[in-house]
């Protein structure tokens, strides 16, 4: 017979529990420098919390100074807008929420309720959120405590309903998630979100701003209705809704938080159903998912390489298709040529929608040319991680592992190149070719692509890392790796910026050009010594391998 | 002379201080059923995993298909087919962008690689799943995929690491009459297994290894023949009384776990 436990048995049970997987998580990273690295982080952070809270802590003093709740619409509505985006574009890509397991012990539905509502405060943002809300209540109470008193149910209500609309949100997403194509799905769209803001803010919104700055007397109809409009939009949006329940007459206050206790009921109530399927077992199985036949094609046979090496690339890009981060990472450097070359500063614009400056192209064609190297060989710093169990594969295949290594690095290098080919098309139709500056960084990008990749075919052996899922949380190369790699890519961008710089100081334009030429060779003769050295190494330490990547 | 297809003599592993395999010799024939058995940490993995190229000997010497595997291990592999632990599958790829892979990996012309994917997912019955990534599949239908990529390019011995886990009866008695059909055409089977009644049924020889030495090696019938098991008198030994009684397994604990 099992013995009954009492919730709060199970509650310290749980906690108990986290404490646990923290400690040995820390105790798991036997090699110190991820310790390190992890605590630089959470110091970091830390910071960054206390210069922004005693930044909030300044708008609750001067809020209270003034007796005007303006300063602290603002801080609610950052708050507002990070509490309910942040979390979700983050989790948005995760491989389920691992809160969900706890439903296969023996609690209630009230309890996992209760459980599932507390997790929403232990959030890293949700933390931030809450430090800042005291924060600028600390600084309305140092200036103004009758404000700040009067400010008190505001202030919890307006906290409680961002919990409880922030976990009914995550409620859905956990569904969404639970099935890889949701997670997939949820990926594309948090990256095409975020392009289209980048895009929206730097060149559409400034000219958009213009042109209706330039014709606002055509819009002159529409002011009456907006006026209308708004006064009600200020009793639906939540941090509108906060600012009223702090000042003016009771009756707006009393309304102010029964609007906010309803939307919190609300809230509550949804979250409650969602959690109510999770609860019941209702989660989605991809292995459920209609199937059917498709047309099987021949293989691909490149030019120039062994139909195994073909193979190898044909199923690195194969995996690539289905990694929408991989494909945002290929995306990026195009959308940053297309923001730096067509973000032009607006007072000065005098031709057309886009207009450019025509000024030397060299610059942001290396500056992009890096951006695309960097970004792009980011990836291939763990190559071998990206098959997972696959990696055992390669070694029981007839295979030499420097082929392996080899259509891998091939892969990356066919792709830097298509952006490099598209983001010089950018530069060179928009700001005209260099004489000598753009030969130079064309040679400059192979070698700097054979620098980099040589220097991926190295970190993915001394630092594997196993990859089973793409998110934005979980880092898909080793953060040592990336150290490195960031090491190596400061010290060649300050290299090349010397040498551009002596070059342009000594009157010397060839100069970048002559040593982008001199290096290349160097950097292949240091790929083909990576290529050996992995190899070695993938014999020598093949069991650590085995253990790390399968 | 046997035509031997598996050969070891003296092989040894240590990681370390720890000797995992300690002198092992097995010598397995062409069309033999061979089983490989052991209780959990006796060595089996260590020696399949060298026995399949995947780790190095420290010491010892090992022969498969006629060659030195610490001289021509890409040649012995490119004749051997294997269903590892874990299987070892490009989950991110479809049953048949796996299959046509792999099958190009050993070699094949893109033309034949495409035609036996086609012939091997109609004959595990995996191709109404086409579009599906192996991801997706359930246990026995990656079970079925992980030996349909260990045969595509027709290997003269299997090594199989506990082919049989996880799989329904029906997915088992069809892996069973492929892996028959497999021997009948000059084909080798090297299997380890936990499940006792399967080993039996399937093959004609069995290894036992424990605490990383070979206590057993021979045919069925002959370690029948050598076995006496307390209590037993008419009926045959089964494997699991063969097994119990030379790894010392049948210790009586009946007086412990006595709340359950």
């Amino acid at each position: 017979m099992a013995v009954k436990i009492s919730p709060f048995e199970q509650v310290r049970l749980l906690a108990g529990v986290r404490w646990q997987v923290f400690r040995n998580n820390l105790r798991a990273k036997h090699k110190k420098v991820g310790l390190i690295w992890d605590t630089l982080t959470y110091v970091v952070l830390g910071l960054i919390q206390l210069g922004t809270s005693f930044g909030f802590v300044m708008m609750g003093y001067f809020a209270g100074k003034q007796g005007k709740t303006t300063l602290l619409l603002i801080t609610f509505w950052v708050i507002f807008a990070i509490w309910q985006l942040v979390p979700v574009m983050v989790e948005g890509s995760s491989p389920g929420l691992n809160f969900a397991e706890i439903v296969r012990y023996p609690i209630s539905f009230n309890l996992y309720f209760f459980l599932a509502s507390i997790y929403g405060f232990v959030d890293i943002i949700a933390i931030a959120c809450n430090g800042w809300l005291l924060a600028i209540w600390l600084g309305l109470l140092t200036a103004n405590s009758n404000m700040a008193f009067q400010a008190v149910p505001s202030f919890l209500l307006f906290l409680l309903l961002n919990l409880f609309l922030n976990r009914w949100a995550f409620a859905f997403l956990e569904r969404v998630l639970s099935t890889r194509k949701g997670r997939e799905r949820m990926l594309v769209f948090i990256f095409a979100f975020s392009f289209t803001m980048q895009i929206f803010g730097n060149v559409i919104a400034p000219r958009m701003g213009k042109w209706l700055q330039e014709n606002k007397d055509s819009f002159g109809w529409l002011i009456p209705y907006v006026k209308q409009v708004l006064p009600f939009l200020s009793w639906i949006i939540p941090p509108h809704i906060a600012q009223h329940g702090i000042m003016g007459p009771l009756t707006e206050r009393l309304s102010a938080w029964a609007i906010l206790v309803v939307m919190i009921l609300f809230c509550i109530w949804r979250y409650r159903k969602k959690l109510w399927l999770t609860y019941s077992g209702e989660i989605y199985s991809e292995s459920n998912r209609a199937s059917g036949t498709t047309d099987r094609r021949l293989g691909w046979k490149l030019p120039l390489v062994s139909g195994r090496i073909s193979a190898i690339v044909q199923k690195e890009l194969l995996y690539i298709k289905g990694q929408p981060q991989m494909i945002y990472n290929m995306a990026v450097p195009l959308f940053l040529g297309l923001v730096t070359i067509f973000r032009a500063p607006i007072q000065n614009q005098k031709v057309g929608f886009f207009n450019f400056s025509s000024t030397g192209s060299a610059g942001s064609h290396m500056f992009l040319t890096y951006f695309c190297v960097f970004i792009m060989s980011g990836f291939s710093y763990n190559m071998l991680g990206m098959d997972s169990t696959g990696y055992l594969r390669w070694l029981l295949a007839p295979v030499r592992m420097r082929e392996v290594l080899i259509g891998k690095t091939l892969t990356a290098a066919l792709l830097m190149c298509i952006d490099f080919v598209l983001i010089s098309a950018l530069v060179i139709y928009v700001k005209g070719f260099d004489s000598w500056g753009t030969p130079a960084v064309i040679v400059a990008f192979f070698a700097l692509m054979l620098y980099m990749l040589g220097l991926s075919n190295v970190l993915s052996v001394v630092w594997p890392k196993k990859v089973a899922e793409f998110t934005l949380k979980r880092k898909p190369v080793d953060q040592k790796s990336v150290g490195v790699a960031f090491l190596m890519q400061f010290l060649i961008v300050g290299f090349m910026f010397l040498v551009s710089f002596i070059g342009r100081w000594t009157n010397r334009p060839w100069l970048p050009l002559a040593v982008a030429i001199f290096f290349l060779p160097l950097t292949a003769f240091l790929y083909y010594l990576s290529l050996n050295f992995a190899e070695r190494r993938i014999e020598r330490k093949s069991e650590e391998l085995l253990l790390e990547l399968t | 002379m046997p035509d031997l297809v598996i050969e070891t003599h003296g092989l040894i592993r240590r990681f370390g201080e720890f000797t995992a395999v300690d002198g092992v010799d097995i010598a397995v024939e062409r069309q033999q059923f061979y089983g490989f058995l052991g209780p959990n940490g006796a060595g089996k993995s260590t020696t399949i995993k060298m026995l399949t190229g995947l780790l190095r000997p420290s010491a010892g010497e090992l022969v498969v298909l006629g060659y030195d595997m610490s001289k021509d291990a890409v040649e012995i592999k490119s004749r051997i087919g294997v269903v590892p632990e874990g299987l070892a599958l490009f989950e991110r790829l479809t049953g048949p962008q796996l299959l046509d892979f792999i099958g190009r990996m050993y070699g094949l012309s893109r033309e034949t690689s495409k035609q036996r994917t086609g012939e091997l997912l109609d004959f595990m019955e995996l191709s109404s799943s086409d579009d599906k990534l192996v991801a997706d599949y359930s246990h026995g239908m990656k079970k079925k995929i992980a030996l349909a990529a260990a045969i595509i390019h027709r290997p003269e011995v299997l090594f199989l690491d506990e082919p049989f886990e996880g799989v329904d009866a029906v997915a088992a008695t069809f892996l069973k009459n492929m892996l028959h059909r497999f021997i009948e055409r000059g084909g080798t089977v090297f299997l380890t297994s936990h499940v006792l009644e399967v080993v039996e049924r399937l093959c004609t020889h069995i290894g036992i290894i424990d605490k990383g030495r070979i206590v057993a090696n021979d045919s069925i019938a002959n370690l029948r023949a050598g076995v006496t098991v307390q209590g037993v008198h008419d009926s045959p030994v089964t494997l699991e009384q063969i097994f119990l009684s030379i790894v010392g397994g049948g210790k009586d604990k009946s007086g412990e776990l006595q709340w359950l």
